[in-house]
């Protein structure tokens, strides 16, 4: 069965640049993407993520939407290791500039700000995060990193 | 519902405008009516003409409780935690002291869908610029409002704002989605959305472009729609009435480097200038950083106001008049010839906003709307000008696709762009603006 990626973003946040082309990206990279669109409600995360059992999450947040985002993410760990969680985008609030990625990573997904990394970075990321699903030690590699 | 009053005298901004001046519109949206009020001092002080009411993306989408319950804990913490300023959650008479107290007309600002609830609320507090349309607050703002149900609510908008104790600027968002949408896109909404607020006459309709990164293109753009929509107007059989240009500082994504920041800054400015627009809304130069602080969204006020009145001869803009002058007759061409097609299905303009949208011809890039068929695909071609593609024949004339067509190179087939390319198309081009001034 080939793996699935699941692919969003949470609550009030309409941000779709970087949706259409990731799922583009991960399209033309050859895996297999379900994209939730944007503005997405947490019970349809969480429906879709329940009836899909994805191997991947992607979730972009651009807005600093951050409850739903957090409360999506707690959901999705009960039933997906945290670590196949991928959360993009600009992770602050506020004109201060707060970054809200360390409470995020604390929860143990993966961040990835989207300004400083490229789409086929992000493709390489999933596709060692899958590789471990198949018995990679994705563990190792990034520990040795 | 909100009962619109008059004893609250509007500040009238549509005198601002007989001047001829480009007015100076920041944006932003505070939590709290105290941090709204900072701000707006800020502004003032940097001088600007017009004070932004930009609203949080909960009321926006309708999370009112959400919204509330975030701008009553602000209140306590002094942390904002709204994204803008609330306005269907503070209480009317603490909003009707802050609406009147600032010195300059407010313009709201706020990406709603269904707009009845906050414009009127808005109108009643004395709020004199209205921003949105039912396609361009609803296209790039929402994944599944319902269009039908979205026109209805604007509809009563505009009787609200017409109702209103002065005349109110309608503004559009003719931005949509602020990346790479093509011109003949953004005159069309312009031309549709302008001729809904005139069918109602609900107050003095400006139209609104934002920078694409192409000089020549957007004056072009401007120019096309100053000829266009007159002659639509015309075809509806409505009355001739003043339109305002509002011209909107480049939306895209900012560079981190603040020099580039400012040149990005100071070309639009200066696009607004000549291209004789009534407004120019601002960005600032660490718009890379995040959510503007008070002082840096004043900052670019004060960079935009000194590009207005300085030399502009120091900005390195070219614009390349002929290529400008060909542009613009082939977006009045087209323009006029698909307006034409809406015009023989129906008179009625609500109806033609509908049938823009479900023919495919109103499909700005990056929509998330379930509505748009997602067939148009706009790219950078390499002199920097924005040009668009499509998967489907017949949206657009096939003489206009293959006009297109001759910029983009081996980029007019889609499927072989990969999404690195189009994500540096996103980018504003400077390398393009230097190409074109050789």
């Amino acid at each position: 069965m080939s793996q699935v990626v699941l692919l969003g973003t949470v609550g009030s946040d309409v941000h779709s640049v970087a949706n259409t082309l990731l799922e583009k990206a991960l399209d033309d990279s050859g895996l297999k993407v379900h994209n939730l669109g944007v503005a997405v409600p947490e019970h349809e995360w969480l429906s879709v993520a329940t009836y899909l059992r994805p191997d991947l999450v992607l979730i972009g947040s651009m807005n600093g939407d951050l409850v739903p985002l957090h409360n999506v993410i707690r959901k999705l760990i009960e039933i997906m290791p945290a670590h196949r969680i991928l959360i993009g985008g600009k992770l602050n609030l506020g004109s201060e500039g707060i970054s809200n990625a360390p409470f995020i990573k604390a929860m143990g997904v993966g961040v990835l700000q989207n300004d400083e990394v490229s789409f086929q970075e992000i493709i390489s990321h999933c596709r060692l995060l899958l590789a471990e699903k198949n018995g990679f030690d994705f563990q190792r590699i990034q520990d040795a990193r | 519902m909100v009962l619109i009053s008059k004893e609250f005298k509007m500040q009238d901004s549509s005198t601002r405008y007989a001047t001829g001046k480009t007015l100076i519109q920041p944006r932003g949206g505070r939590t709290t009516e105290f941090r709204q009020k900072m701000l707006w001092d800020a502004l003032i002080e940097a001088g600007c003409d017009l004070l932004p009411l930009t609203i949080d993306s909960k009321t926006r989408l309708g999370q009112i409780e959400f919204a509330s319950s975030a701008y009553e804990n602000s209140k306590i913490s002094g942390l904002e935690s709204l994204n803008g300023f609330p306005l269907l959650s503070v209480e009317i008479s603490s909003a009707r002291e802050l609406i009147s107290s600032a010195k300059l007309p407010v313009s709201l600002r706020h990406g709603t869908p269904y707009a009845y609830d906050l414009i009127s609320r808005a109108i009643d507090l004395g709020v004199s610029e209205i921003e949105g349309g039912p396609l361009s607050y609803s296209l790039p703002y929402s994944r599944d409002s319902d269009l039908v149900k979205v026109i209805n609510s604007w509809k009563e908008s505009e009787i609200c704002c017409r109702n209103a104790s002065e005349l109110v600027i309608r503004e559009t968002f003719g931005i949509l989605t602020a990346c790479l949408v093509p011109p003949v896109i953004a005159i069309m909404v312009n031309v549709l959305e302008c001729a809904f607020i005139d069918t109602f006459s609900s107050g003095i309709p400006m139209a609104s472009f934002g920078a694409t990164g192409s000089p020549y293109q957007d004056v072009a753009t401007i120019q096309a729609f100053r000829e266009i929509y007159p002659w639509f107007r015309e075809r509806m059989g409505l009355t001739e009435s003043t339109t305002l240009i509002a011209y909107h500082h480049w939306m895209g994504p900012f560079p981190k480097d603040r020099k580039l920041a400012e040149e990005i800054i100071s070309t639009g400015t200066y696009l607004a200038r000549i291209t004789k627009s009534n407004k120019v809304v601002t960005k600032t130069i660490d718009e890379a950083l995040g959510v503007p602080t008070d002082k840096t969204n004043a900052n670019g006020v004060r960079l935009t106001k000194a590009v207005l009145s300085g030399d502009h001869d120091a900005l390195n803009v070219f614009i390349d008049e002929g290529k400008s002058q060909e542009e613009t007759e082939v977006l009045i061409h087209e323009c006029k010839l698909q307006l034409e097609k809406l015009l023989d299905k129906t008179p009625n303009v609500s109806q033609m906003l509908l049938d823009s949208v479900q023919s495919g011809l109103i499909d700005p890039p990056f929509a998330p709307h379930r509505s748009c068929i997602g067939k148009l695909k706009a790219l950078r071609a390499i002199d920097g000008s924005v040009r668009v593609t499509s998967d489907q024949p017949g949206i657009l004339s096939e003489a206009f696709i293959k006009y297109e067509a001759s910029f983009l190179g081996r980029k007019k087939f889609w499927k072989y762009v990969s999404s690195d390319e189009v994500k540096l198309d996103l980018q504003y081009p400077f390398v393009s603006k230097n190409d074109e001034s050789k």
